[in-house]
Formats: structure tokens, C-alpha cells, sequence
């Protein structure tokens, strides 16, 4: 609560021109910022000019954060995955490629959409799931490869990816579940 | 995406990933950005807003003000100035953004047309008791006399919106 008044404060600041007060903005969150566009883009360079853009943008925007709608950190967090997913259409040739090889469309709305509660269970829940198959759901669903970039990346076959895609799903699924039936029984 | 939907996935991205600090020259970038041509960059808004202009022309103003040469020499109180075209929806014909010098006085003046001024640095004031900070707007309706001071801290650069006035005196 301390951190979102804080952070709230800092860019009230920088809606009024106060750039000590962004410089502080970006020494909070330039980290994580950079960690995801080093994820999506696997590029020091472009997750470098990412983050500038990024911080760039939220400058402009400074007005428009609203701490009662969500912390700064998800907020840049958010808008870093967006302008990244931006830069692979582009690098792609414009083909909004990011998600369309993932064979279940409704799951993959279900695990970018979850609910507040579950958002520590779907990370609890990834955290069990072996680590290749953890990597092929973590890097399609939340970091926007496709399957062949991810086959290339990992020097596996576009087949591997797919069925590791499948059966992390099912184990992601399953582990909900089990979360869930947990929570019932209590 | 709704904002709650927002909110969730950055969670979980934040969740995902181990913060990285950048290279110290990210920083250095971003910061000689938004102290050079990117300066003005958090008033868009609010200057698309009143001189009904797009951001993409807010943006554009704001590159050509970042350049010296794109400015005209004023007469004191005014240190220079560069004049721009409002929106066909702005509430006065002419626009300009101006530097106004530190503890500056533009003497008494009666509004022909309502004008707004944006202060986009310094501070403003008018012996009608408005007030206005940096990101702030003065709201000048026709026929209302004033004196208007600034500051004597720094210099002001305020983004006028104005048409005709007449000069009371000195």
C-alpha cells in the first residue's frame, strides 16, 4: 500500500513536468521492465531501445496512471509486453503471428485473463510443472513466441514444441484443479 | 483487455520474470530525453485537449520547439516566442508557446476574444488571483482586465491561446 502511494505520488510528479520524480520511476521499475523485453525480444540492443520507448511512453502518459486501477509495476509491465509484441509483428512482416499457432485459443484467454486470486495459483501452478514443458507455456502464452521460434530457440522439432505445449497445458490445467478442490475441501 | 485483465497479466509477467537492472546508458538516454526534446512531452494532453490539436501534432509542436533556431527573439517581458496554429475548434484564432522571463510583468490588458494559457514551466500569476503551476491552465474569459506576473524563481514557458487585446496602461 506504501509502494502504490509512493508510486502514485512519483507520477503525479511527472505529470507536472518533475523529472527527478520520474528518474526515481525508472530506477523502481527500469528492472523489471527490462527482464520482460529481454524475454520477449532476446535482444540487449532492442530490449534496451524497448525500455526507453516504454519509459518514454509513460512519461507522456503520466496523467493517465491511476493507482485505484492497478499497481505501476503491472502497468509498465503491461505496456512493455504490448509495445514488444508491437516490435515481433513488425520484425514477423506485420503478421500478427504471436499467439496463432496455440491450438487452444480458449485456454490460452484463460490463462492471460486470470482472476486476482489466481494469479499467485498460476504461478504456483507453472512453478510445478517441469521445466521444459514450463518454458514452451510461459514463453507462448505470456511472451508472445510462436512455436517455431521457440523450436529454433531451443534447437527442438516444431512437433516437440507443440506436444510439449499440450501436455503443459493439461498439467496447468490439472494443477488448477487441484488448487481449487484444495481451497473447496478447507 | 480490460483493466482488470491489465492488471492480472501484469502480475503474472512481473511474476515471471527476475528484475534485470539496465545498462547505466539506458538511463542516461532517458533521462537526457526527457531533459532535451521530450521535455514537455507529460503536458500532450492537456495541450491536444485545449488548442484541439492531435497528440501526433502536440508531438510534432514539441520537436520544433526543441529547436533554437525555430524561435523568434521577443521584447522583455517576453525572452522569445514561436507561434503555431491552433485546432478549428480552439476557442481563440492564434496560438503560440512563450517564454516569459523570470519576475516579468505584462502590464494591465483588457480580453477581446476568452484565452487560455497552459503553463508548461514556471509559475503564473495575474492580480486577479489566478495561479498557475507547471501542467496548469489560466482561463481568461472575454472582457476580463489583469495584470499578469511571473514568478520571480525561474522563467515561465507558458502555450498561449489568445486573440485580440487592448493595452489599459502600464
Amino acid at each position: 500500500v506504501e509502494d502504490r502511494r509512493q508510486d502514485a505520488e512519483l507520477m503525479s510528479a511527472a505529470a507536472r513536468g518533475e523529472r527527478d520524480a520520474f528518474a526515481e520511476v525508472f530506477d523502481r521499475y527500469g528492472g523489471v521492465v527490462y527482464a520482460i523485453a529481454l524475454r520477449m525480444l532476446r535482444s540487449e540492443g532492442d530490449a534496451e531501445d524497448l525500455v526507453h520507448d516504454v519509459f518514454l511512453e509513460a512519461w507522456r502518459d503520466a496523467a493517465r496512471y491511476d493507482a485505484a486501477r492497478g499497481a505501476l509495476r503491472t502497468w509498465l509491465a503491461v505496456r512493455t509486453r504490448s509495445r514488444a509484441l508491437d516490435r515481433l509483428s513488425r520484425a514477423r512482416g506485420g503478421r500478427h503471428v504471436a499467439l496463432d499457432e496455440v491450438e487452444d485459443r480458449r485456454e490460452r484467454a484463460a490463462a492471460s485473463t486470470a482472476h486476482p486470486a489466481e494469479v499467485l495459483a498460476v504461478r504456483g501452478a507453472l512453478q510445478v510443472i517441469p521445466e521444459d514443458l514450463r518454458v514452451v507455456l510461459e514463453q507462448t502464452y505470456f511472451f508472445g513466441w510462436t512455436a517455431s521460434e521457440i523450436a529454433a530457440a531451443l534447437e527442438i522439432p516444431l512437433g516437440t514444441v507443440k506436444s510439449r505445449l499440450a501436455r503443459g497445458l493439461g498439467l496447468l490445467r490439472r494443477s488448477l484443479e487441484d488448487e481449487t478442490n484444495d481451497e473447496l475441501g478447507r | 483487455m480490460n483493466s482488470e485483465d491489465d492488471e492480472n497479466l501484469g502480475a503474472l509477467l512481473g511474476a515471471l520474470v527476475d528484475d534485470r537492472a539496465p545498462p547505466a546508458r539506458v538511463r542516461s538516454r532517458l533521462l537526457s530525453a526527457i531533459e532535451g526534446s521530450s521535455r514537455y512531452l507529460p503536458f500532450s494532453q492537456v495541450l491536444s485537449r485545449h488548442f484541439d490539436l492531435s497528440l501526433e501534432e502536440v508531438g510534432g509542436l514539441l520537436r520544433r520547439a526543441s529547436e533554437a533556431p525555430n524561435w523568434i527573439v521577443g521584447v522583455e517581458p517576453v525572452r522569445r516566442y514561436l507561434d503555431f496554429r491552433p485546432g478549428a475548434c480552439a476557442v481563440a484564432p492564434r496560438a503560440g508557446l512563450v517564454w516569459l522571463a523570470a519576475g516579468g510583468r505584462i502590464p494591465a490588458h483588457r480580453h477581446l476574444d476568452p484565452e487560455r494559457m497552459v503553463v508548461l514551466e514556471g509559475v503564473v500569476s495575474d492580480d486577479a488571483g489566478r495561479c498557475a503551476r507547471a501542467g496548469e491552465l489560466l482561463e481568461i474569459p472575454v472582457g476580463a482586465s489583469h495584470v499578469v506576473q511571473v514568478d520571480p524563481a525561474g522563467d515561465a514557458l507558458v502555450a498561449l491561446l489568445h486573440g485580440k487585446i487592448h493595452l489599459l496602461g502600464t
